[in-house]
């Protein structure tokens, strides 16, 4: 099975000469896979996730996605491989408090120039899905964690990324509402979505993930598999 | 908790703090040059006048004598009459009609010819007395070529593409200008070599010369009217057929200072409001951007005044800095480089202004700062803490909802309504850029009207070159202005505009967010500032007017002894508009004033509004004002879009 996330022998060193943030990691995600990666603060957790989503660039190696090498794209180019092949959820939100619900969840699908029609029937249709249709008009700031994390994942999902990138999705919220948004994950990857999570969590990665990779000092933990799965959860009808 | 520590507080806050710290030094700096500038040639024009003669040897009286009825051993001898000092002659004198053409061109009525014009035969431009400076071109040297006194009606291109035509004799010989240049006496209109002289005498007209003199006592009319009659003693009677003193130089520069009074004014006026509304939004938007910081400071023990101090201490130091090195720049590198006069003499900075510029920036920066630094010394620590932390309540949702319905790129329609999300700061941009703007307006107006209401074209030039720096100057602080603003902005909201890159904005499509943010404000700040500025200006020209229409600037000090000849009577062929700033008494049989020294009706220079007054401002006039407040805004919003685009999204989306 071809890897839709292959990083080769990656590196990162955020100063010359620092302590490197990534170590030579290497790391396939196969399409429809869930994987979770852990380990304690400054692990380089949110490094190899920044990396994969073209938010910065490695100091040395490959990270290439949906056959696309990632590493080697203008900023430019990398903004809209942003835009089609992946989608970010962020533990603190980061939706626009200006902007209302829907006008968040479309922003991705009007930078990418979707049809007007075309992205508001998909931002209905997600937030339809997700249970948070009544809030459309409503602001960021009135609703409560779980109801931002929904819209986040809303927004992440409206051009049907690749690859969906989770960054400690659980952590600003209660556990009860945490539960809810493992559930929403699980769901999507059963439907074929290919789900990066990082977490903090080892319950969360059991449950949700069917992989798991452990980074210590920026190196994948010996015993962790860093080739893909045998294959997507069985009850996941992952995609092939 | 000592002075000590509020003192490192305030000096670790503005290292770190750099980019803020940079743009408080470079305003002040910019805004303390201005003010040097502009308290110093308001107050200093005589003092300029003032070197110039000495440095020039000015002489007190010119004096024109009828060469048919005085001998050389006569006029040799007044050199050595008890009052006076030093003289200077005789140099051959002429009185010639000029007609300028160029083929293809059109010269403005009023500045393609002249009569009555003085011309001289000088050697050189060096000399016992009178030094000439030249302005521009190069001296005459050889004969069929003339230099033009920059105060002359008469104007036209150096070099051989104008024709400068002396139509006052048969064969009317062509003229080439090869400069212009300025006495300080002001006698002359047009200098040639000595030789030329005679070809361009009238047939039949009384041969003249030119004797310049200075007097041992020559401060006051009466003095200058006690030498005259010394000199005319001194000679057959009739000899001397007029004469210019020093005194009405003066007094038309005091009466251009007056002109040039008002608009300096008005531009001071907008210069220092402008340097206010920029300080007090970088820091408040600096002291907002601590607040998190003053927290720490608090919760570790500073009190609320110290807090103050700190706040203050740290907006302080880069904004002293900034008064110290405008004041310097001001005075030492910018002051020499603009000529406040014709005489290229440059003057030097009372030390009050020296002193008191960067003491009042100082105070401007120390005010703007105080309100938001109180502000800080009174929050809560936990609320000082969590302000910084915690997203503050947005406002312009209908704003956003509005531009998102329009059919406009997103980037676009982002941009637009950002600026009603943060009222202060966006009515802080308005102010700036219709600051700029109406700088911009009264300067487009000055520069079409100045020629208009400006008695002499010479004095008009430099009005209008006045008036274009300060535009310049004004426009590029409000451009600094936005920049300080935008750059503030950006780094405020340096959180969306990363959430932005990470849902796929191109760096592109950030600039043009970014650059966005200016429209409305660019929008609002035309609406206020054009009328503004078009009413600014009506009332500066109307005060330029009315200076020029005073006693003062009407009649010369002594009164009917040098009254100012109407630039009909000096030059007919000129409209009252195109007038001249010399007075040049010219005596009749028996030393009384002809009637070219009497002011005849309308020779009232500047009696009343010029008619183009109102028509300055057509609409194309003013919509392309507006596009230029627009670029204004954009100029100083590009530098903080390039650098939102640039920078780096994994920082800006985890600094929670």
């Amino acid at each position: 099975m071809d890897a839709l996330i292959q990083l080769s022998e990656v590196t990162k060193r955020y100063a010359a000469g620092g302590a490197p943030a990534l170590d030579h990691v290497s790391l396939m995600v196969a399409p429809g896979e869930a994987v979770a990666v852990m380990g304690p603060s400054g692990s380089g957790k949110s490094t190899l996730l920044n990396l994969v989503a073209g938010l910065d660039k490695p100091t040395s190696g490959t990270v290439t996605v949906a056959g696309q090498r990632v590493d080697a794209l203008s900023e430019t180019r990398l903004a809209r491989y942003r835009r089609r092949q992946v989608g970010m959820i962020f533990q603190f939100f980061n939706l626009l408090e200006d902007l209302t619900v829907a006008d968040n969840v479309l922003l991705p699908a009007q930078l990418a120039g979707t049809p007007r029609r075309k992205a508001r029937a998909r931002c209905g249709q997600l937030l339809a899905q997700l249970g948070i249709a009544k809030y459309r008009d409503s602001y960021p700031g009135r609703l409560s964690g779980g109801e931002r994390q929904r819209v986040a994942i809303a927004r992440a999902l409206v051009n049907d990324p690749a690859v969906l990138l989770a960054d400690e999705p659980t952590g600003a919220v209660d556990s009860a509402t945490g539960e809810e948004i493992g559930k929403l994950l699980l769901e999507l990857n059963a439907a074929g979505q290919t789900l990066v999570l990082v977490t903090h969590s080892p319950d969360l990665a059991a449950r949700y993930a069917q992989r798991t990779v452990r980074l210590v000092d920026g190196r994948i933990a010996a015993g962790t598999p860093s080739g893909t799965a045998a294959g997507p959860r069985p009850e996941a009808g992952a995609r092939p | 908790m000592t002075g000590g520590a509020v003192l490192k507080a305030a000096s670790a806050g503005a290292r770190r703090r750099l980019v803020q710290s940079a743009v408080v030094f470079v305003v002040v700096t910019v805004a303390a040059t201005a003010s040097l500038l502009g308290l110093t040639m308001l107050t200093s024009a005589n003092e300029a006048f003032q070197t110039a003669f000495t440095v020039r040897h000015g002489a007190h009286l010119a004096v024109t004598v009828d060469a048919a009825k005085v001998t050389g051993g006569e006029l040799a001898r007044t050199r050595h009459l008890p009052g006076v000092t030093q003289a200077a002659g005789p140099y051959p004198e002429t009185t010639i009609s000029l007609s300028i053409s160029i083929p293809g061109h059109s010269i403005p009525a009023g500045m393609n010819s002249g009569s009555g014009l003085t011309v001289v035969g000088r050697a050189s431009r060096s000399g016992p007395l009178d030094g000439i400076t030249q302005n521009t071109g190069r001296w005459a040297t050889r004969e069929g070529e003339i230099d033009l006194a920059i105060y002359s009606p008469v104007r036209g291109p150096i070099g051989r593409l104008a024709t400068a035509t002396v139509t006052s004799v048969p064969g009317k010989p062509k003229l080439p200008i090869a400069g212009y240049a300025s006495s300080v006496v002001q006698d002359e209109d047009g200098w040639v070599v000595p030789s030329e002289i005679t070809a361009l005498e009238k047939a039949g007209a009384p041969a003249q010369e030119q004797m310049l003199y200075t007097f041992r006592d020559a401060a006051t009319p009466a003095q200058i009217s006690a030498d005259l009659a010394e000199l005319k003693a001194a000679l057959p009677a009739g000899a001397v057929t007029s004469y210019v003193s020093w005194l009405n130089t003066e007094h038309n520069l005091a009466a251009v200072q007056g002109v040039t009074a008002p608009f300096l004014a008005a531009y001071a006026v907008i210069g220092v409001l402008l340097a206010v509304v920029i300080i007090a939004s970088v820091v408040a938007a600096a002291v907002a951007a601590s607040y998190h910081r003053i927290g720490v400071l608090k919760s570790i023990g500073f009190t609320p005044a110290q807090v103050v101090a700190s706040c203050l201490a740290q907006l302080g130091i880069p904004a002293l800095a900034g008064a110290v090195a405008g004041a310097a720049v001001g005075s030492r590198w910018v002051l020499p480089m603009i000529d406040t006069g014709p005489f290229h003499i440059s003057v030097g900075v009372p030390v009050w202004i020296s002193v008191s510029v960067p003491l009042g920036m100082c105070a401007v920066a120390g005010l703007a700062a105080l309100v938001p630094a109180v502000r800080a010394g009174r929050l809560r620590a936990v609320q000082a803490i969590t302000a910084g932390q915690a997203p503050r309540p947005r406002r312009g949702h209908a704003a956003h909802r509005l531009a998102g319905r329009l059919k406009l790129p997103r980037p676009a329609s982002l941009g637009l309504a950002a600026p009603f999300s943060r009222p202060a700061p966006a009515l802080a941009t308005v102010a700036v850029i219709a600051f700029g703007l109406a700088a911009v307006v009264l300067g487009v107006g000055l520069d079409s009207q100045m020629t208009q209401i400006v008695f002499s074209s010479g004095w008009a030039t430099i009005g209008v070159s006045l008036a274009r720096r300060l535009t310049l100057l004004v426009a590029v602080l409000a451009a600094l202005g936005v920049f300080s603003l935008v750059l503030m902005l950006a780094r405020q909201r340096a959180h969306d505009l990363a959430v932005f890159k990470a849902l796929g904005m191109t760096p592109r499509q950030v600039i043009i967010t970014v650059t966005c943010w200016i429209i409305a404000p660019a929008v609002a700040a035309a609406v206020i500032a054009l009328p503004a500025g078009v009413a600014l200006e009506g009332a500066v020209a109307r005060a330029v007017v009315s200076q020029q229409a005073s006693p003062q600037a009407q009649a010369p000090p002594g009164g009917a002894q040098r009254p100012r000849v109407p630039p009909q009577g000096a030059h007919p062929s000129l409209p009252p508009q195109g007038g001249h700033i010399v007075s040049r008494t010219r005596l009749g049989p028996g030393g009384r004033l002809g009637p070219g020294g009497r002011l005849g009706p309308g020779g009232r220079v500047g009696s009343g509004a010029p008619a183009g007054l109102a028509h300055v401002y057509s609409p194309g006039v003013l919509a392309l004002l507006a596009l230029a407040g627009l670029a204004i805004a954009a100029a100083g919003a590009l530098g903080p879009a390039t650098w939102a685009a640039a920078s780096k999204t994994t920082t800006a989306l985890h600094a929670e």
